[in-house]
């Protein structure tokens, strides 16, 4: 049933879940980033600024990439409850179409 | 026990041969900068040696700890394996994200392709914004990782010439000889008083003494300085290239961290004049038979049903020029054909209906079809119609056809004064599929999209397809010499490219804002003009 929108609810819901499997191969390389141990006690002390500053960037992509993985699973969940949403109002829209 | 100076000479001579086999190990082979620099420090006994019998001399203190070994150290602690490990960590980790954004990122434009409507419109700008900044992010997350790794042995460089520079400043030698004869010329000199102390004295002060300086000087300058402000130089340079500045703290914060994007905006806060609109929900189902698929050919036209009556907007030669037909059901169509063109001098009819389009560039024209009226104005400042339909009973539907030389005719429903805002949110200006391969998802740029919403042609297509994916080629350098584009989230949550040393939007949001901006300022001011109608007096 494709109802209005030329795709099955069952196919948003196939893309949903396959966001879905991806949160946690995304959410690892977070870990992966954040296993760094360069800092400013292991670049040399009179480069000690520059060793965290690199520390500081390491820290901002592993947030980076944790926040892409949130994203992914909130595409994941809203295109899942969308697509529940579909089945439900395609009948509606099948009623629509009559009234042409 | 002291050693006598013979057996010095030959421990230093070992220790120097050592210092050198290691030094002779290739890049890459120092896990840590003590390694190296302890390689080097055979070539320091030399102050060992003679920075003693300088100060005796001199009377100038030397303290070889304070004066040699404690500069020399300043370059240890630096852990070239650490960087290393990121390096390649950071590179597997920049692959893996792009691996899986290539993947959702084919498999969404795959459903997009196919789904339209609002809601298709607004999960497929989320997406794209999400993707389109992951890829970003995938590409950065690996860029450093590459730049820690050449760091790592550009380091790893500078220190081993450090280290080699040390070594080198060994010699078992100052000037006139060995310790042991410097040492004999000093006591010479500072205890007997005979006709070869003056000679001693000049030897001192003139062999000696500048050679033991000269050599100080180079540590200082070259072995510790010079290698200390090139180690500075690469980290600035490291930092210039993968700075935090350049990795956005928060480079998904224009993009709503839940669901959809919500599509209050102030136009539509003018227009309503309500308080904006809550956040919608993630998807809408959007109805879809006010509009039907007319003519795709020849420009592309659109068919407006209301009831009985029949509007067909279809564009004709390219340039603008719009025919509009507009039947009741009566069989006795009426035709006009309308320029469009941004630099047309108005709206003139060439028509061979009853009604007239009036030549004043912001004039309308009324329809008169039966019961039903239809209303088509020229949208001032664009390329546009505002078609409303009054069927009589109180029921008005309204319509913005837009023309666009390479889509041709689009269409979409104003669905009413609260959902204005909606409308233009995701008005038809560009092409899921093209933003997709826009984004260059991993190959996921289409040649050619016509999505039809309800018969509105949505799709970049035809000649327009030349220009897909062209952020996605010159970001790969692909694109025929021009230079690489790099694109990032600024302060403001904008996203930006940069190119040739200036910030900029990117094109093709350059020209939906355009667009967009357009069609919010046509209705704002279609808005007002209708308030001035209802109410003279008020401002």
């Amino acid at each position: 049933m494709t109802g209005g929108y030329h795709v099955p609810a069952d196919e948003v819901a196939g893309i949903g879940r396959l966001f879905g499997d991806h949160v946690l191969a995304i959410t690892d390389q977070a870990g992966v980033v954040s296993a760094s141990t360069v800092a400013g006690s292991t670049v040399g002390e009179p480069f000690f600024a520059a060793g965290e500053a690199y520390a500081s960037l390491i820290l901002r992509l592993e947030k980076a990439i944790t926040d892409y993985g949130a994203r992914v699973e909130a595409i994941a969940t809203g295109l899942l409850v969308d697509a529940g949403k579909y089945e439900v109002s395609e009948s509606d829209d099948t009623a629509d179409l009559g009234r042409l | 026990m002291e050693l006598g100076h013979g057996r010095h000479a030959e421990r230093d001579a070992r220790e120097i041969a050592r210092g050198r086999a290691r030094l002779d190990e290739p890049t890459g082979s120092a896990s840590r900068s003590d390694e190296l620099l302890a390689a080097g420090a055979a070539g320091l006994r030399f102050f060992d040696m003679f920075g003693p019998l300088y100060s005796r001399y001199t009377a100038v203190p030397f303290d070889v700890e304070r004066e040699i070994y404690r500069p020399y150290r300043r370059l240890a602690g630096m852990d070239f394996a650490a960087l290393r490990r990121d390096s390649a960590a950071l590179q597997a980790c920049g692959r893996s994200l792009a691996e899986s954004t290539g993947v959702l990122g084919n498999s969404f434009a795959g459903l997009a392709s196919r789904w339209w409507g609002h809601a298709a419109s607004n999960a497929t700008d989320h997406v794209v914004a999400v993707l389109g900044i992951a890829d970003r992010l995938n590409e950065d997350t690996a860029a450093v990782g590459r730049a820690s790794g050449h760091l790592a042995d550009a380091l790893e460089e500078v220190v081993w010439s450090c280290a080699s520079a040390a070594l080198s400043l060994h010699s078992p030698t100052c000037a006139v000889g060995s310790p042991a004869l410097v040492e004999s010329l000093i006591e010479l000199v500072l205890h007997r008083a005979t006709p070869a102390q003056p000679i001693a004295r000049q030897i001192l002060d003139h062999d000696f003494v500048p050679a033991f300086e000269e050599r100080l000087r180079v540590f200082r300058e070259e072995v510790v300085a010079r290698h200390e402000d090139d180690i500075h130089a690469l980290w600035s340079e490291f930092h210039e290239v993968t700075s935090v500045e350049k990795v956005p703290e928060n480079p998904f914060a224009g993009v709503s961290p839940v669901g959809l994007p919500t599509v209050g905006s102030p136009a539509a806060e003018l227009l309503t004049m309500r308080p904006p609109a809550a956040e919608p929900p993630a998807i809408r189902p959007v109805p879809m038979h006010s509009l039907q698929a007319g003519d795709l050919t020849g420009g592309g036209a659109v068919t407006i049903h209301h009831g009985a009556s029949t509007v067909v907007a279809q564009s004709l030669d390219g340039t603008g020029s719009v025919r509009f037909t507009a039947d009741d059901g009566s069989g006795r169509p009426q035709e006009h054909t309308v320029d469009l063109g941004a630099d047309a001098p108005g709206t003139r009819a060439q028509g061979c209906g009853t009604d007239q389009f009036d030549t004043a560039r912001d004039s309308s024209v009324v329809l008169a079809l039966g019961d039903v009226t239809v209303t088509a104005e020229r949208i001032a400042g664009g390329a546009g119609l505002l078609v409303t339909i009054d069927g009589g009973t109180g029921e008005v539907s309204r319509y913005l056809l837009d023309f666009h030389p390479l889509r041709g005719m689009t269409a979409q429903r104003v669905p009413d004064p609260d959902g204005i805002g909606a409308a233009l949110a995701d008005s038809p200006v560009t092409s899921r599929g093209a933003s997709l391969g826009r984004a260059g998802l991993s190959g996921a740029e289409l040649d050619e999209v016509a999505v039809a919403d309800g018969g509105a042609v949505l799709g970049d297509a035809g000649p327009g397809g030349a220009s897909l994916g062209s952020v996605g080629d010159r970001e790969r350098g692909g694109d025929g010499g021009t230079q690489p584009v790099q694109r990032e989230l600024d302060r403001s949550g904008e996203y930006r490219e940069r190119s040739g040393g200036g910030w900029h939007l990117p094109t093709e949001f350059v020209q939906e804002q355009d667009a967009r901006e357009k069609l919010r300022n046509a209705l704002a001011e279609h808005a007002q003009v209708e308030r001035l109608i209802r109410d003279p007096g008020r401002p």
